[in-house]
């Protein structure tokens, strides 16, 4: 083999190992890679004291992960969707959480909750959407239940103590999310 | 008339006897009804909280009445007459109670399902992805069918044995 035909092939090979690469430190979309980076150092929460703590939120992520609160929202207020892959307002209101994750940064944590029994579309949902964040698959709707979900949308927001600071049946109005989160994340109130 | 005229006609009289048996066999589909069709909805009584006119599912235990799901009418013999997947749903009042300025009151999620040429009398068995949910029996001023029956067991506070 000449000089040059070692080098494209040595080439081809370099380009397929970042391919790879690349395609591995992605992760699959709603798993383990999508938890939370650490805290901004300067941040300070407030924190909900007045509120229950929040019910247990235990279940695998998308990609068989292990996870809990304290693993979901590593120490920061979380969002949680309630959602399906079949539910219209859902895909509505992924625009809501899309900004509000735009706006607030590494400042919050946001984590969806799947009741989906259907694998293939719950992807194909976090696909078209492209819905950043963990995905806990929820199918025996476990989670569903401790939260008293009845109907995706549901959103719920959390404190960087655990307690459960406000439900929304139906999803949340981003304004009154946004004030909520101020309280939380700047401790205006 | 040629021996191979007559062969051709004779083969496209059986493709169009095939295509019109095959036709009678299939179950309707929404919109494909004739126009004797009643117009039918699905009426999910889960008595769920929302705002009047939003966009819904069945709420659980209803989860499974959603935008995608294919609902079909079975004949006695488990036929499916109609089939349609489900669009959205719409929430509809319950009851003509004021509930003042609430946003959110009692509903029930109603999918519309389009015409539907039912034979009066008769009971179908109503299916969601391939489960039997409920039954509905056909007549002209039948226009709804309702998720669930009213009373599906006789009320008591007595415990099952």
């Amino acid at each position: 083999m000449s000089n040059g035909r070692r080098s494209i092939a040595a080439l081809g090979i370099l380009a397929g190992v970042i391919l790879v690469m690349t395609a591995c430190s992605s992760g699959v979309r709603g798993g383990a890679t999508q938890l939370p980076a650490p805290v901004p150092a300067e941040v300070e929460y407030a924190a909900a004291a007045e509120s229950p703590m929040a019910p247990s939120l235990e279940g695998r992520l998308v990609d068989d992960t292990p996870v809990d609160l304290e693993v979901l929202a590593a120490g920061r207020p979380l969002v949680v969707q309630f959602m399906a892959s079949w539910c219209s307002s859902c895909a509505e209101q992924q625009d809501v959480l899309s900004r509000i994750s735009d706006e607030y940064g590494d400042t919050i944590a946001v984590a969806h909750v799947s009741g989906d029994t259907d694998a293939d579309a719950l992807t194909a949902y976090l696909d078209e959407h492209g819905v950043d964040g963990p995905v806990l698959v929820d199918p025996e709707l476990q989670v569903w239940r401790s939260f008293a979900v009845t109907e995706p949308p549901m959103t719920a927001l959390i404190d960087h103590e655990g307690h459960l600071v406000r439900l929304w049946p139906a999803g949340a109005d981003e304004e009154k999310l946004g004030e909520q989160l101020d309280r939380l994340v700047r401790g205006s109130d | 008339m040629s021996g191979s005229f007559r062969r051709a006609a004779s083969a496209s009289a059986l493709v169009a006897a095939v295509l019109a048996l095959a036709a009678c066999a299939s179950p309707q589909s929404a919109g494909s009804a004739g126009s004797d069709g009643h117009e039918l909805e699905l009426v999910v009584r889960d008595g769920h909280l929302r705002e009047l006119g939003a966009s819904c599912s069945g709420a659980r235990p209803y989860l499974e009445f959603h935008a995608g799901a294919e609902l079909a009418l079975l004949d006695d013999d488990g036929r499916a007459v109609f089939s349609t997947p489900l669009g959205d749903g719409e929430a509809v009042k319950v009851d003509d109670i004021d509930y003042g300025a609430a946003p959110r009151i009692p509903t029930f999620c109603r999918f519309a399902l389009g015409a539907v040429n039912l034979d009066d009398g008769e009971s179908y068995d109503v299916s969601i992805d391939g489960h039997v949910v409920a039954e509905h029996r056909a007549d002209a001023a039948a226009t709804m069918v309702f998720v669930p029956a009213l009373a599906v067991i006789a009320p008591t506070t007595e415990e099952t044995e």
